[in-house]
């Protein structure tokens, strides 16, 4: 992983599946430089992500345990992660599921399979487009 | 019952003989010798009446036999009328039929003579014609039901008994068969039978008349589902069924049975029991206004039956995707030199998995579709958007796509707005699956135009390609699932063949459809139309007036 600078995006990834986080992983390190968490469940993800401090959270929505929208509505609930953008990457993307998920409050949707290379452009435009995220930025820092 | 009259020939040979007598005793016979004379007489006499009397007995004997020849005429009359007799010999060849069996049967004796009566009789149970056979050998009578058919094809249920015959030598000589038409009664019973399992049917079967919507006959299913019985159903309508009955919305509900637009309507109704699919006909009669019949039927387990399915589609295409999306992300990062760079063999190796992963993404996709086409869930959002603007979008996301089978994807025709009611995705997924099937189906340097043109009330967008074409005989195929026209491209491989049909239903759903034409070996075009909305050009026009 990436020091902790503060001037990487520090991205919390919760997925199941260790091929997808694997995947995810060497993309993220080879598209740009990232500090990356990965947990494999939502309660690990809850346990970890207040001492992490993320720019962003790239939540599955299929998960064994604790599905992504229960994670996400506990994350809503941990004062240090409540306004961090999270973005559900998920196989469902039917419209109403997408709807579904965006209504939740999520900053945007990926759909899986997805491509590699180009998923950190993906997460720097939508973060780009969540003024949020920006001012979050100082906050990460002074963990 | 016999009775021999004194006739004419009786009186004349009485009169003879006593006339002879006469003649004798006038003759001086009598004067001779008395004695003799009178033997004479009464000799004579007694002959006369010996020899009248043995006239008269055999004249009694052939009327007697006269009478017994009218009567046997007579039973036979009879037995014609009531029975059908068939006699066979030996061989199992008929040899004889009776009147009555050529009256009911319709054929001629030409017909039937010299067969086996196999050809017009039918045997629903295994072995029965061996079993008669077996039994009028060892000399037994047998009796039974034996279906005949007739010289038309129809059938007639006789009771037959067949008693067989033999010589003085106790050789089998073949059989005599009479049999008594039972048709009718059968058809009674089969009738009685029918409306035994109507009524004991699982369905819900109402019979109603048309005009009054009285009804004529409820099954126990019905009975019980309206908790009346037969003495009560009789005096009530269609309308009492339910105290909030709307009789408008039946009426224009039956309409379409009643002008002959429709033989049957079939809907769907939540109703105690679970969901019920109803099916209401109407049967036309000669004698009368006719019949409208309504079937309920509980479909609750069906559709339990349809959501697992749907459920289990939806499951498996979700899972796959984990999978996929491990296999085509792996394969494209080994692509973009991830791991390091690849000799060009594994890269060529690589590419050709990482594209397969592709399209086995889109057929999940597929199939998810089609899965909800089938379910009636596919939803859509219709917004007035500019055509114009979705097509250079489309444009825009397949150029990669086009790039790779080096075709230049390019629109034309784009000028001025064009405003239509769509579902902007559903209307992108449209375009990619055309313009992805022109880039296959192209030469490499070739290229995809897409143009739009406006009619009056419509317009057309045409994807067109300079590919292979496709054959005449294929064209109807292509929009049907999972078929695919056989020229496929050679470069792209075959698709799942769901994607056209998925752009047929798309552009129903849109309230347009969408035509192909093509010439093998030239290219094909296929044209979208689209209804124009309007409303949204003429608000648009205003807003650019006003602006």
């Amino acid at each position: 992983m990436n020091d902790n600078t503060g001037h990487i995006p520090r991205i919390l990834h919760v997925e199941d599946d260790q091929d997808t986080r694997e995947i995810t992983a060497i993309a993220l390190e080879l598209t740009g430089a990232v500090t990356l968490l990965q947990c494999t469940s939502g309660e690990e993800a809850i346990e970890k992500a207040a001492a992490f401090g993320p720019d962003v959270i790239l939540l599955d929505v299929m998960m064994q345990t604790m599905h992504g929208p229960e994670v996400f509505a506990a994350f809503r609930q941990i004062p240090e992660v409540s306004d961090v953008p999270v973005i559900f990457m998920t196989g469902r993307v039917q419209q109403n599921e997408v709807n579904e998920l965006m209504s939740l409050g999520a900053l945007s949707v990926i759909a899986k399979p997805f491509e590699p290379l180009e998923l950190l452009g993906t997460i720097e435009s939508a973060l780009r487009r969540a003024p949020a995220a920006k001012e979050r930025v100082p906050a990460v820092s002074a963990c | 019952m016999t009775k021999v009259r004194f006739s004419t020939s009786h009186a004349v040979l009485i009169v003879a003989g006593l006339s002879w007598g006469l003649v004798l005793s006038s003759s001086g016979a009598f004067t001779a010798s008395p004695t003799l004379g009178w033997a004479t007489v009464v000799t004579s006499a007694v002959l006369i009446v010996v020899y009248s009397y043995k006239l008269w007995i055999s004249e009694k004997a052939k009327r007697a036999a006269i009478e017994r020849s009218e009567e046997l005429e007579h039973m036979r009359n009879a037995v014609d009328e009531h029975c059908l007799i068939s006699v066979v010999d030996q061989n199992r060849k008929v040899t004889f039929v009776n009147d009555g069996f050529l009256k009911a049967t319709g054929y001629t004796a030409d017909e039937l003579l010299g067969k086996d009566p196999v050809s017009f009789q039918i045997h629903t149970i295994p072995g029965q014609p061996e079993r008669i056979s077996r039994r009028l050998k060892s000399g037994q009578i047998w009796s039974g039901e034996i279906r005949l058919v007739c010289k038309g094809g129809a059938h007639m249920w006789t009771h037959t008994t067949i008693s067989p015959r033999f010589d003085r030598t106790g050789r089998f000589m073949g059989s005599t068969s009479i049999r008594t038409d039972i048709t009718a009664g059968k058809i009674a019973v089969e009738e009685r039978e029918v409306v035994s399992i109507l009524d004991k049917l699982l369905d819900n079967v109402f019979i109603f008349e048309p005009d009054t919507y009285r009804f004529k006959y409820m099954n126990q299913a019905a009975m019980r589902r309206v908790g009346w019985d037969r003495s009560t159903y009789i005096n009530k309508t269609v309308l009492d069924t339910d105290p909030n009955f709307d009789r408008d919305k039946f009426d224009h509900l039956v309409a379409p049975l009643m002008d002959g637009t429709l033989d049957v309507v079939n809907v769907r109704a939540e109703l105690d029991d679970g969901t019920n699919e109803i099916f209401v006909q109407y049967i036309r009669s000669d004698s009368g206004p006719g019949s409208l019949v309504a079937i309920f039927r509980n479909i609750s387990d069906k559709i339990e039956v349809e959501r697992i399915k749907d459920e289990f589609i939806s499951t498996v295409s979700h899972e796959l995707r984990s999978p996929i999306t491990s296999i085509k992300g792996a394969l494209g990062l080994l692509l973009a030199g991830a791991a390091e760079d690849l000799p060009a063999k594994a890269q060529n190796l690589v590419s050709i998995a990482h594209r397969n992963a592709d399209r086995l993404a889109i057929i999940v996709n597929d199939i998810l579709d089609l899965e909800k086409i089938a379910a009636g869930r596919m939803e859509f959002d219709f917004q007035p958007s500019d055509l114009c603007s979705l097509i250079t979008d489309a444009v825009q996301i397949n150029s990669g796509f086009g790039k790779r089978f080096d075709v230049t994807v390019r629109a034309e025709g784009l000028d001025e707005p064009a405003y239509a009611k769509i579902d902007t995705n559903r209307m992108l997924q449209v375009l990619t699956n055309l313009l992805s099937n022109a880039a296959k189906f192209s030469r490499p340097g070739g290229e995809v135009v897409v143009s739009l043109d406006r009619e009056e009330d419509h317009y057309w967008i045409n994807v067109r390609d300079f590919g292979v074409g496709i054959a005449k005989a294929d064209i109807d195929k292509i929009f049907d699932r999972f078929r695919q026209a056989d020229n496929h491209s050679e470069r792209s491989g075959k698709g799942t063949g769901l994607g056209l049909s998925i752009v047929k239903v798309i552009m129903e759903q849109h309230g347009g459809k969408v035509i192909v034409t093509s010439e093998p070996g030239i290219g094909s075009t296929f044209s979208l139309r689209l209804p124009v909305d309007h409303a949204a050009y003429a608000g648009q026009t205003d807003m650019a007036m006003v602006g």
